[in-house]
């Protein structure tokens, strides 16, 4: 049986955040620290009130919906998804999207099956949706034709599965790790990291860091 | 050969002397463009920029000069190396340029300030002249709705060659 709980996790700035918005406190820098030290391990997956590390036994799924607002320096967004532990440390994130504009079947279905290996990885995995209704969905986003800077709200039909894949990464609270003027205290990721990069010459990856980042988002309430 | 100076460069000499008389008097930047599109000359230190350039993505930045030097920078998404073009220009075709500056009115920066969201970013013109710089930026991807920075593009972009 799966527990349907709602969990809304406000406060970008850290003060208001709770103890799981681990990337409210500062930043990519900050996260990484506290998943080193294992504070962020204390995961329970089927809310037992047990932590994963100390519980030999998983009780079921457990399924939170995500709701966060960020900040990274002049950009801002919400990121909102379902998080549902499958098993200890394991998790799959469904991310219900409506695409409003260019629709196309083949397109859709190369973004999602380019999103979905590049996501499902590391304890988690991917389950994207693309919906027909706004009401039904976690976010809008607008498609446009031709080519455009894709961005968290805007894609464009000659866009590829990897930059998709990089836009995803923010509807699941990730930050962009490029160098950029606007945010000039940014941590910058690897060059191959696909929060840094959607160049296939790079071939972009997902770091352990992801996936942990967007399943330290799970608490029980 | 008759190295007399024509009627045309002794008016173009007077344009001139307006011009650079109206950078001594303090005159606003669109009082300098104005008069350089209507006499048919430039101001002396023009510098128009054109940038349309992401760190994600990337893009173009195209650089002219009233001394008629145009540059070049264009880098694909996912490269690190950008690639450069340099030009020399005539003088009408800059001044083609200040007349669209003039037309677009370009002092003005019409589309309103907000928060973007990840991976979204601007386009601009900035002129510099008479040790007065202003232009205008809209959202890259919505230039092809507002027709006006998008006309500054294609001009710069067509004058200096990738």
């Amino acid at each position: 049986m799966i527990a349907g709980l709602a969990l809304l996790l406000l406060g970008a700035d850290g003060a208001d955040a709770e103890p799981g918005c681990v990337r409210g406190l500062d930043g990519l820098g900050e996260l990484v620290e506290l998943l080193d030290t294992g504070d962020a391990g204390g995961l329970d997956s089927d809310c037992d009130g047990i932590p994963d590390r100390e519980d030999d036994r998983f009780d079921g799924p457990v399924s939170v919906e995500v709701q966060h607002p960020w900040t990274d320096g002049t950009y801002s967004w919400t990121a909102a998804f379902a998080l549902t532990s499958t098993a200890p440390g394991q998790h799959t994130a469904t991310l219900r999207i409506h695409l409003d504009g260019r629709r196309g079947e083949q397109r859709e279905a190369r973004w999602e099956r380019a999103a979905e290996a590049l996501w499902s990885r590391d304890g988690l995995a991917l389950d994207l949706v693309f919906v027909d209704s706004a009401a039904d969905a976690h976010a809008t986003v607008e498609v446009r034709a031709g080519e455009g800077w894709a961005n968290a709200g805007t894609w464009f039909t000659a866009d590829d599965g990897l930059v998709v894949a990089h836009e995803l990464g923010h509807h699941l609270g990730l930050w962009d790790e490029y160098p950029d003027p606007e945010v000039p205290d940014r941590p910058v990721g690897e060059l191959d990291s696909i929060m840094r990069s959607a160049d296939a010459a790079s071939r972009p990856r997902g770091y352990p860091r992801h996936q942990e980042a967007i399943q330290a988002l799970f608490r029980c309430p | 050969m008759d190295h007399r100076p024509s009627f045309r460069h002794a008016a173009g000499f007077c344009s001139l002397l307006v011009v650079s008389g109206l950078i001594l008097q303090g005159a606003t930047a669109r009082e300098l463009l104005e008069r350089s599109a209507s006499a048919g000359v430039l101001p002396p230190g023009l510098t128009v920029t054109y940038e349309a350039m992401h760190p994600f993505h990337g893009g173009t930045i195209v650089e002219i000069s009233g001394d008629g030097h145009g540059l070049r920078t264009t880098r694909r998404r996912g490269q690190l190396q950008a690639t450069v073009r340099q030009v020399q220009l005539e003088t009408d075709e800059i001044l083609d340029l200040v007349v669209l500056l003039v037309e677009l009115e370009a002092w003005e920066q019409r589309e309103p300030e907000r928060e973007p969201v990840p991976d979204e970013g601007r386009a601009s013109v900035l002129v510099a002249v008479g040790g007065v710089e202003f232009g205008f930026w809209e959202w890259y991807n919505d230039m092809g709705q507002r027709d006006r920075l998008l006309r500054v593009s294609a001009l710069m972009t067509e004058l200096v060659p990738r």
